[in-house]
């Protein structure tokens, strides 16, 4: 079995473990927690059915190796995207709640 | 103009040297017309003494806790407007490049009800008075000009104009959404899009006496794709 593969399932094992912490801690919300467990998961199959993948990869006329990285790149790309979206919406939360509070702050005096 | 309630937003981010001047022009011309034009000035979590000279001279304003920038702080100016019943709202620059007495002619439209916003516009008569940018600037303003009426059909000539007029409806619209990065582009075309009426208003600018532009030179490109790119994307929300 090549090195990648073996590296592969401890890395994602070890990933799968660190994420249902993370969830049952509450320190990621389960709405985003679940990107990362399907990627985890992913992750471990591609590792455990190297087989399976090389022949996918052969089918794309991947090399095996290049589809795995093909792959946890393409997902991480999804991921990034989420987050700028994540990011852009709480941009407009913080900009509503610092106008409110500043309004609030103007009629007390 | 006298029976409308309005009001002049005055979005400020370090203009200590000039706020109390724009301020007092607005009472000095309140006085010579007899109007009640009110103001509120937003002061955009200024580093100099912008707080401490409004705070001195008991002006109008509200401090924002947080810098937000130009549309950040021009929409709270228009939560305030709307919660206290003006008709009209008017942004209006603290750093002096406005002339007050364009006031009348820039809600006339709206008054009258022909429009439901309004734009001073250094740009529909070709004078060469008064202050009418850089020659990149302006370059830029036309390229932006071209885009939005070729999105929208409607020829507005200066597109980033901050001295403008909104009635109630438009500002209604402004509140629950209203551009933070590149605000006076895009929300034309927003408006434009959402079937309301824009007209320019011929006016003068002086050039800004203390301070800086909010759009410094190098971020010019960079500014100019994202504002194109908007414009193209954007679409009518109704």
């Amino acid at each position: 079995m090549n090195k990648l593969y073996i590296i592969l399932i401890v890395f994602s094992v070890i990933w799968i473990f660190e994420i249902l912490h993370l969830i049952r801690s509450s320190k990621i919300s389960i709405k985003y927690s679940l990107t990362w467990l399907i990627m985890a998961v992913l992750l471990l199959l591609v590792g455990l059915f190297p087989n399976f993948i090389s022949k996918v990869a052969a089918f794309f006329g991947f090399l095996p190796t290049h589809f795995v990285i093909g792959i946890i790149f393409t997902l991480l790309l999804m991921l990034t995207l989420s987050l700028t979206l994540i990011v852009t919406n709480q941009k407009t939360q913080i900009n509503n709640l610092v106008q409110e509070i500043s309004i609030l702050k103007s009629k007390k005096k | 103009m006298k029976n409308k309630k309005i009001i002049l937003i005055i979005p400020a981010y370090n203009e200590e040297k000039s706020i109390l001047k724009t301020v007092n022009t607005i009472i000095d011309y309140n006085k010579k017309n007899k109007t009640n034009l009110d103001y509120i000035v937003i002061n955009d979590g200024s580093k100099d003494n912008t707080k401490k000279v409004l705070e001195e001279n008991k002006l109008n304003h509200i401090n924002l806790v947080m810098n937000l920038g130009i549309g950040g702080a021009v929409q709270t100016g228009y939560k305030y407007a709307y919660e206290n019943g003006y008709d009209i709202a008017i942004q209006y620059d603290g750093d002096g490049q406005h002339d007050i007495n364009y006031v009348e002619e820039l809600v006339k439209p709206i008054i009258e009800d022909n429009a439901d916003m309004t734009i001073g516009s250094r740009f529909i008569i070709k004078t060469k008075e008064g202050f009418k940018s850089s020659k990149a600037r302006r370059i830029g303003i036309n390229i932006i000009s071209f885009f939005i009426k070729l999105k929208t059909r409607k020829k507005i000539y200066d597109v980033t104009s901050g001295y403008r007029a909104i009635n109630r409806k438009v500002l209604k619209e402004f509140i629950s959404y209203y551009p933070i990065e590149y605000p006076e582009p895009i929300s034309s075309v927003d408006i434009i899009k959402n079937g309301y009426n824009i007209v320019e208003v011929p006016v003068i600018m002086k050039a800004r006496e203390e301070g800086k532009s909010s759009i410094s030179s190098w971020k010019n490109i960079y500014y100019m794709i994202n504002v194109l790119l908007s414009i193209i994307l954007m679409k009518g929300r109704k």
